[in-house]
């Protein structure tokens, strides 16, 4: 019979417990802030919602033209999400599967893009596509961002966990490199393109500095641009940026708890079986 | 052969759907119109304000077309120096007064002294205060819009619980600390005179005041070294420190007023409006009290304009906005508008706004009637490092880490490190 209390688990769902309340609490915080009634912003704070003041969250809607702002996000981020999928996978077989000279060298290179803190390559960056003259476009959003080391890392790092032969065999049955890719390795890999479309996702849908740069014109900003505008010079509209926020971060939710169980699946090895 | 022509198809939609994404979108026709932008932070009632005034000019003046373009308080420097980095930048802005001296120095910014000089009407009665934070080397680079100033904020309702009268507020600082300590309820949580201490520019223009109104100075007169070690900064600080021992005030984060718990601070003229709407509890105010010996002093913001566009058409279209916009007729509209105090003595004696302040929010009275003392904050480009560590020694001294004179020489040599 197996016991159902156990002091060590208690010990260990403690533990938990605390490390989930951690988790949560600003959350719930966010929650709050955004159902109170704005005359009681600068009043004593408390954890639990005791007021549902649904219309926050219109008039955040309304107070800029955050529909727009909400378009500009997905678009930039299906973009990004997309470009960085195929292009990352690609460079990564590349690397993982092909000979060509200098291939270490390159990837090392690569890496050490990681290292370089973004703020630093910041204004020439603006420089570059100031003068293709992209300032307030898509483009400019989305192109710079469809490529990253961490991607190519990471699918390499897929790839080399699924043994060659199975290369080997489609090749002799004529498969090309390319084919390889498509019908092998991406049902393969799974997992890891869902890891990296989550991170993609996350990063491009979060990202604040770079649109911030390279967008002037209101109607092009993005959704975490949009948020910025809640706190002015003379006092910051606290209710609303949180019903903002509440909203903005939605998205990001979702594709967590659909993406969650891609996070924990292991690397496939089921092709090897039987 | 089949399957890899789907492959390639799918991959090509792919590209083809990315492409079709990132077009480009800006299409800008072909117009003899002058297309002028006009960045500024102002948001809410002032976004509003700012819109209606510029819809109105570019409907008076069709072969100009001005574009109001509103970004955050947080972002507009950043952006401003980056445009100013690309050479991409808009032909007005409208910046934080304490930005001025860096982007005066960013050499983009158009003189104004001539156009100023032989403008139709006299501009020669905007306050020298606020129009010092545009000078640089006699040449003048702004001007300023919109102003405001620290005067002391009222409970009421704690006020007159503890047995004081809101209608004669503290004039003095013996009377002011005294007002505090017996307005002050430890059991209950109250503060009888909130003051900025944590560290950072909050308490750094906070704590001026008291050190002007003590008779003392910042910086010296030609910015070069620091000037608040002095008797008044003993003096300002002694007082400080004082209230926390006297039990008027005790060491914690800034925002007790505005949550009823503390029966005075001194705050900003933007206040006004924002608590009118929002706290739900009486409240007055009054000019802030100085010392029986020394003198009226309260700091200042606001937003300076200025023009950055590139070429002469542009250059005297934005210029001729700019000064339909400071004149007094617009500027007395603008601050009734907005709330904003009056730039020039020609709208702040005017008939039209006197009345207007009696009728609609008598407690703007006691900023107006300020306004006059108010200093400006050293123009200086390293003032945000400077304030950083002013702030940080002073609040070793409220702390009881050192004493007022230890942070007031540590500080100084700190201060006079960064001018060098």
């Amino acid at each position: 019979m197996r016991k159902w209390f156990r002091p060590g688990h208690l010990l260990i769902h403690l533990t938990l417990l605390a490390g989930v309340s951690i988790m949560v609490i600003p959350y719930l915080w966010m929650v709050t802030l955004s159902l109170k009634p704005q005359e009681l912003t600068y009043s004593p704070p408390y954890l639990f919602p005791n007021t549902f003041e649904w219309q926050n969250y219109a008039q955040a809607w309304q107070a800029a033209s955050f529909s727009r702002y909400y378009w500009n996000s997905g678009l930039v981020t299906l973009g990004v999400t997309a470009g960085q999928i195929v292009l990352c996978s690609l460079a990564a077989y590349a690397f993982a599967r092909l000979r060509f000279p200098g291939k270490e060298a390159l990837f090392l290179l690569f890496l050490g893009t990681m290292m370089v803190p973004f703020h630093a390559i910041l204004i020439p960056s603006y420089l570059i596509i100031q003068r293709l003259g992209w300032v307030d476009t898509y483009t400019a959003m989305i192109l710079p961002r469809m490529f990253s080391a961490f991607g190519i890392f990471l699918m390499r790092q897929y790839y080399e966990g699924i043994s060659t032969e199975l290369d080997d065999a489609a090749m002799i049955d004529g498969c090309s490199r390319l084919g390889i890719w498509w019908r092998i390795l991406l049902p393969l890999t799974g997992p890891g393109l869902a890891t990296l479309g989550i991170f993609a996702f996350m990063f491009a849908w979060n990202e604040f500095l770079w649109p911030l740069v390279v967008i002037n014109d209101p109607d092009m900003r993005t959704i975490q641009l949009g948020l910025a505008m809640f706190q002015g010079r003379y006092g910051t509209q606290w209710t609303l940026l949180m019903a903002g926020t509440v909203t903005a971060t939605i998205p990001t939710i979702l594709i967590f708890l659909f993406g969650q169980r891609w996070f924990i699946a292991s690397i496939a090895t089921t092709g090897l079986k039987g | 052969m089949k399957r890899r022509l789907t492959l390639i198809s799918t991959l090509s939609v792919l590209c083809a759907l990315l492409l079709g994404l990132v077009g480009p979108l800006g299409i800008s026709a072909a117009q003899e119109q002058i297309q002028l932008t006009f960045w500024n932070y102002w948001d809410g009632k002032n976004g509003e304000s700012i819109q209606a005034l510029v819809d109105r000019y570019n409907e008076a003046h069709p072969e100009v077309h001005i574009e109001n373009v509103y970004i955050g308080w947080g972002e507009l420097l950043p952006k401003l120096q980056i445009a100013i980095a690309g050479g991409d930048t808009p032909d007005m802005a409208a910046a934080d007064m304490a930005w001025m001296p860096l982007l005066a120095n960013s050499g983009k910014l158009l003189p104004l002294t001539d156009l100023v000089a032989s403008a139709a009407e006299p501009m020669d009665d905007f306050y020298p205060a606020l129009l010092d934070v545009d000078t640089y080397g006699d040449v003048l680079y702004g001007l300023p819009v919109s102003t405001n100033n620290l005067e002391l904020f009222i409970n009421a309702d704690l006020f007159t619980a503890a047995g004081l009268d809101p209608a004669t507020p503290p004039t003095t600082w013996d009377e002011l600390k005294e007002a505090a300590v017996a307005c002050a309820n430890p059991d209950a949580g109250v503060v009888g005179m909130e003051l900025y201490t944590l560290p950072g520019e909050g308490l750094t223009w906070q704590f001026q005041v008291y050190l002007w109104q003590a008779g003392g100075d910042f910086l010296s007169e030609d910015l070069t070294s620091a000037a608040f070690n002095s008797e008044a900064g003993l003096k300002a600080l002694n007082y400080w420190i004082d209230l926390i021992d006297s039990g008027a005030y005790s060491l914690s984060d800034w925002g007790l007023f505005g949550q009823g718990q503390s029966c005075m601070v001194m705050d900003g003229t933007w206040m006004v409006g924002i608590w009118a709407d929002t706290l739900p509890f009486e409240w007055t105010t009054a000019p802030m009290p100085y010392p029986a010996d020394g003198q009226p002093a309260t700091n200042m913001g606001g937003e300076h304009m200025f023009i950055m566009a590139q070429d002469e058409a542009r250059q005297q279209a934005a210029w001729d906005f700019m000064a339909w916009f400071t004149s007094p007729e617009i500027q007395t509209e603008w601050d009734m508008m907005t709330g904003f105090m009056p730039v020039r003595d020609a709208v702040a004696t005017s008939e039209a706004y006197q009345t207007w302040i009696q009728d609609t929010e008598p407690r703007l009275q006691p900023f107006v009637a300020m306004q006059q003392y108010a200093h400006n904050r050293p123009p200086v480009e390293v003032y945000a490092e400077l304030s950083d560590v002013f702030s940080g020694m002073l609040e070793q001294a409220l702390y009881g880490q050192m004493s007022a004179q230890e942070a007031l020489s540590a500080a100084e040599i700190a201060v006079n490190a960064l001018l060098r």
